[in-house]
C-alpha cells in the first residue's frame, strides 16, 4: 500500500530516512554552518549561491521532504524577503553585472536577498522535516544550551499547534452561527482573536499540567538520542568543511 | 503499592475548602470508583495526588510522603488520564504523544519504539499512529489519552470521567481496554452502571468529606445515600 504524503513537516519528521537518523546536535551544527556560509555571501558573490541551492535540493530529496509541502512553507517566508529587498531597486541604480547582463546594484542585492532567504528558510525546513521536536530539544541539550531556553522552545512549539487548533475551532463555530462562508469580517475579528488567545492560554495551562504529570521537564532523564557514531561525525565534518571551503575559496 | 491519604484538605484561594479531611487507602490491583456531584472535588482530589494542587494533610505512596522533592517519584508511579483528551494530547502525532512520557524517563530509543508500538497495537490504535490528535474522533482520542499513560506502566492509574461523551460502542471498547489493566485504578465517574461493572469498590464524596466507602453495588443501591451525595443510583 502506498503511504499517503505527510500533511505537515512534523509528520515528515516521523519517517525514518538517512537524514532523519543523523544525530540532532550534529544536524543543528551543520545547519548553522550552512546558514553562516550563505548569509555571508555579499550580493556580488551571488554566483556562489546556486551551488548551495543544488546541495539543499539534493539533501531535501534524500530526506524525502514532500516538495509540495516544502515549497508551500517556503512561499510563506518569501514575501518578507521580497519587501525587504525590493526597495534597493528604487534607490540604488549603480550598474552591476550578472552573468554578462548589466543590471543595477539594487536589483542584484534584491536577487541575492531573495535567494539567501530561500536557502536559509529551506535549510530550517529540512531540519524541521527530519527531526522530531523531542530530538531537537535533546540536540540542543547535547550542545549545552540551558534547559530554560530549551523548555521555552518546546513550549512555544506546542503552543503554536494549540493556537491553530483553537483558531480552527473558533472559526468553525463562528461560521456555523454566521451562516456565511466568506471568512470572518473585520468587525468581529478583534473580539474573536481575543477569545482565541484566552482559550488557548487556558488550554496551554492544562497541557502544561498534563506534561508535568508525565514527568516533564526532566533534563537529566530526557530523551537522549543514541551515541554519535564516528561515521556520522566524519560525514558532518565533511559537509561543514565543504560548505566553508567552497565559500572561502570559490 | 499502597496509597494512603490522611486528613487531605484542599482549598482554592479565597474559597471554602473543596476537600476537607479525606482519609482513603488504595492497594495494588484495586479498582475504585470515585463519585460525587458536579463540583464535589473529584478532579481536584486527583490533581492533588500528583502534587499539581498543593493540599495539606499527608499523601503516602508506600513509605514515601508526597512533597516537592518526591513529586517526580509520585508522577512516575501514578498516571493521570485527563477528562478532556484535548488537554492530554499535545504532540504532532499520536505516536510521539505516547512516546513523550517514556522520553522523559530517559529510556533508550529502541525500548521506547518497542513499547509504544506494542501498546498501540494492543489498543487497536496502530493505524492511527501518524495522525494528529486533533483529527481523531472523541472515542479514539480517549483511548489514545489512555495509551499515553498506560505506556509508562504506573502502579496506579487515575482516570477522570473516562466515559464522558462516549457512545455505547466506544464505551465498550474503553471498558475492554480497562479490564485488561492489572494495575490499581481510581476512576471518577457519574455513570453508576459503568462504576458497578468496572469497580468493586466505590468512594462517595459529599461536602468535601468521604460520605461512604464500600462495595459499589451496595452503596449505589442506597437511595438515601445517593440522593444525599447527588449521584445516580442503580435501578
Ligand atoms: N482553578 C480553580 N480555581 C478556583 N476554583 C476551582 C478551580 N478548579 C476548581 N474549582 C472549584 O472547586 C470545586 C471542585 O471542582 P472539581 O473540578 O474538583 O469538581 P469535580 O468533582 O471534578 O466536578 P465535575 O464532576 O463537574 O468534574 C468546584 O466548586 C470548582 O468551582
Ligand atoms: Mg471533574
Amino acid at each position: 500500500m502506498k503511504q499517503p504524503a505527510p500533511a505537515s513537516l512534523e509528520q515528515c519528521a516521523l519517517q525514518n530516512g538517512p537524514i532523519h537518523r543523523i544525530d540532532p546536535a550534529l544536524k543543528l551544527l551543520m545547519m548553522l554552518a550552512f546558514e553562516c556560509c550563505v548569509i555571508s555571501c555579499a550580493p556580488e558573490q551571488i554566483c556562489l549561491l546556486p551551488v548551495y541551492l543544488v546541495a539543499l535540493l539534493i539533501i531535501g530529496t534524500i530526506a524525502r521532504i514532500s516538495p509540495g509541502l516544502f515549497f508551500r512553507r517556503l512561499a510563506l517566508a518569501l514575501p518578507f524577503a521580497f519587501f525587504t529587498g525590493i526597495w534597493g531597486c528604487f534607490y540604488d541604480h549603480y550598474p552591476a553585472t550578472l552573468m554578462g547582463f548589466t543590471i543595477t546594484r539594487g536589483e542584484l542585492s534584491f536577487l541575492s536577498i531573495l535567494l539567501r532567504t530561500a536557502l536559509c528558510v529551506g535549510c530550517v525546513l529540512i531540519y524541521a522535516g527530519t527531526t522530531r521536536i523531542s530530538m531537537m530539544a535533546a540536540g540542543m541539550r547535547r550542545l549545552h544550551i540551558p534547559q530554560e531556553i530549551v523548555s521555552i522552545f518546546e513550549l512555544m512549539w506546542r503552543y503554536l499547534s494549540v493556537l491553530t487548533d483553537e483558531a480552527r475551532n473558533v472559526r468553525t463555530a463562528w461560521m456555523l452561527r454566521n451562516g456565511s462562508a466568506n471568512g470572518i469580517s473585520l468587525k468581529y475579528f478583534g473580539s474573536l482573536l481575543g477569545g482565541i488567545l484566552v482559550r488557548s492560554i487556558d488550554r496551554a495551562q492544562q497541557i502544561h499540567t498534563a506534561m508535568i504529570c508525565r514527568g516533564y521537564p526532566a533534563a537529566s532523564r530526557a530523551a537522549s538520542p543514541s551515541k554519535i557514531r564516528p561515521a556520522e561525525c566524519i560525514g558532518a565534518a565533511a559537509f561543514t568543511a565543504s560548505c566553508i571551503l567552497y565559500r572561502v575559496l570559490a | 503499592m499502597k496509597l494512603t491519604l490522611s486528613g487531605l484538605t484542599l482549598a482554592y484561594p479565597g474559597q471554602p475548602p473543596v476537600l476537607n479531611g479525606i482519609d482513603l487507602q488504595i492497594e495494588s490491583g484495586e479498582t475504585v470508583a470515585l463519585m460525587g456531584a458536579n463540583g464535589s472535588g473529584k478532579t481536584s482530589l486527583l490533581l492533588s495526588l500528583v502534587g499539581i494542587l498543593p493540599a495539606s494533610g499527608t499523601i503516602r505512596l508506600d513509605s514515601t510522603a508526597l512533597s516537592k522533592k518526591t513529586a517526580t517519584f509520585f508522577r512516575q508511579h501514578i498516571g493521570m488520564v485527563f477528562q478532556n483528551p484535548d488537554d492530554q494530547l499535545f504532540s504532532p502525532s499520536i505516536w510521539e504523544d505516547v512516546a513523550f512520557g517514556l522520553e522523559n524517563m530517559s529510556l533508550p530509543e529502541d525500548e521506547i519504539r518497542d513499547r509504544v508500538d506494542t501498546l498501540l497495537h494492543e489498543l487497536g490504535l496502530a493505524h492511527l499512529k501518524d495522525r494528529t490528535p486533533h483529527d481523531l474522533s472523541g472515542g479514539e482520542k480517549k483511548i489514545a489519552a489512555l495509551a499515553t499513560v498506560l505506556v509508562m506502566k504506573p502502579d496506579l492509574i487515575m482516570l477522570d470521567e473516562p466515559t464522558a461523551f462516549l457512545d455505547m460502542r466506544a464505551r465498550k471498547r474503553l471498558e475492554n481496554a480497562l479490564r485488561d489493566i492489572p494495575q490499581a485504578m481510581l476512576i471518577t465517574t457519574h455513570d453508576a452502571r459503568f462504576a458497578a461493572r468496572m469497580c468493586r469498590r466505590a468512594v462517595l464524596l459529599d461536602s468535601g468529606k468521604v460520605a461512604a466507602d464500600g462495595e459499589t453495588e451496595t452503596l449505589l443501591r442506597d437511595k438515601a445515600l445517593t440522593e444525599r451525595c447527588g449521584v445516580d443510583a442503580l435501578e
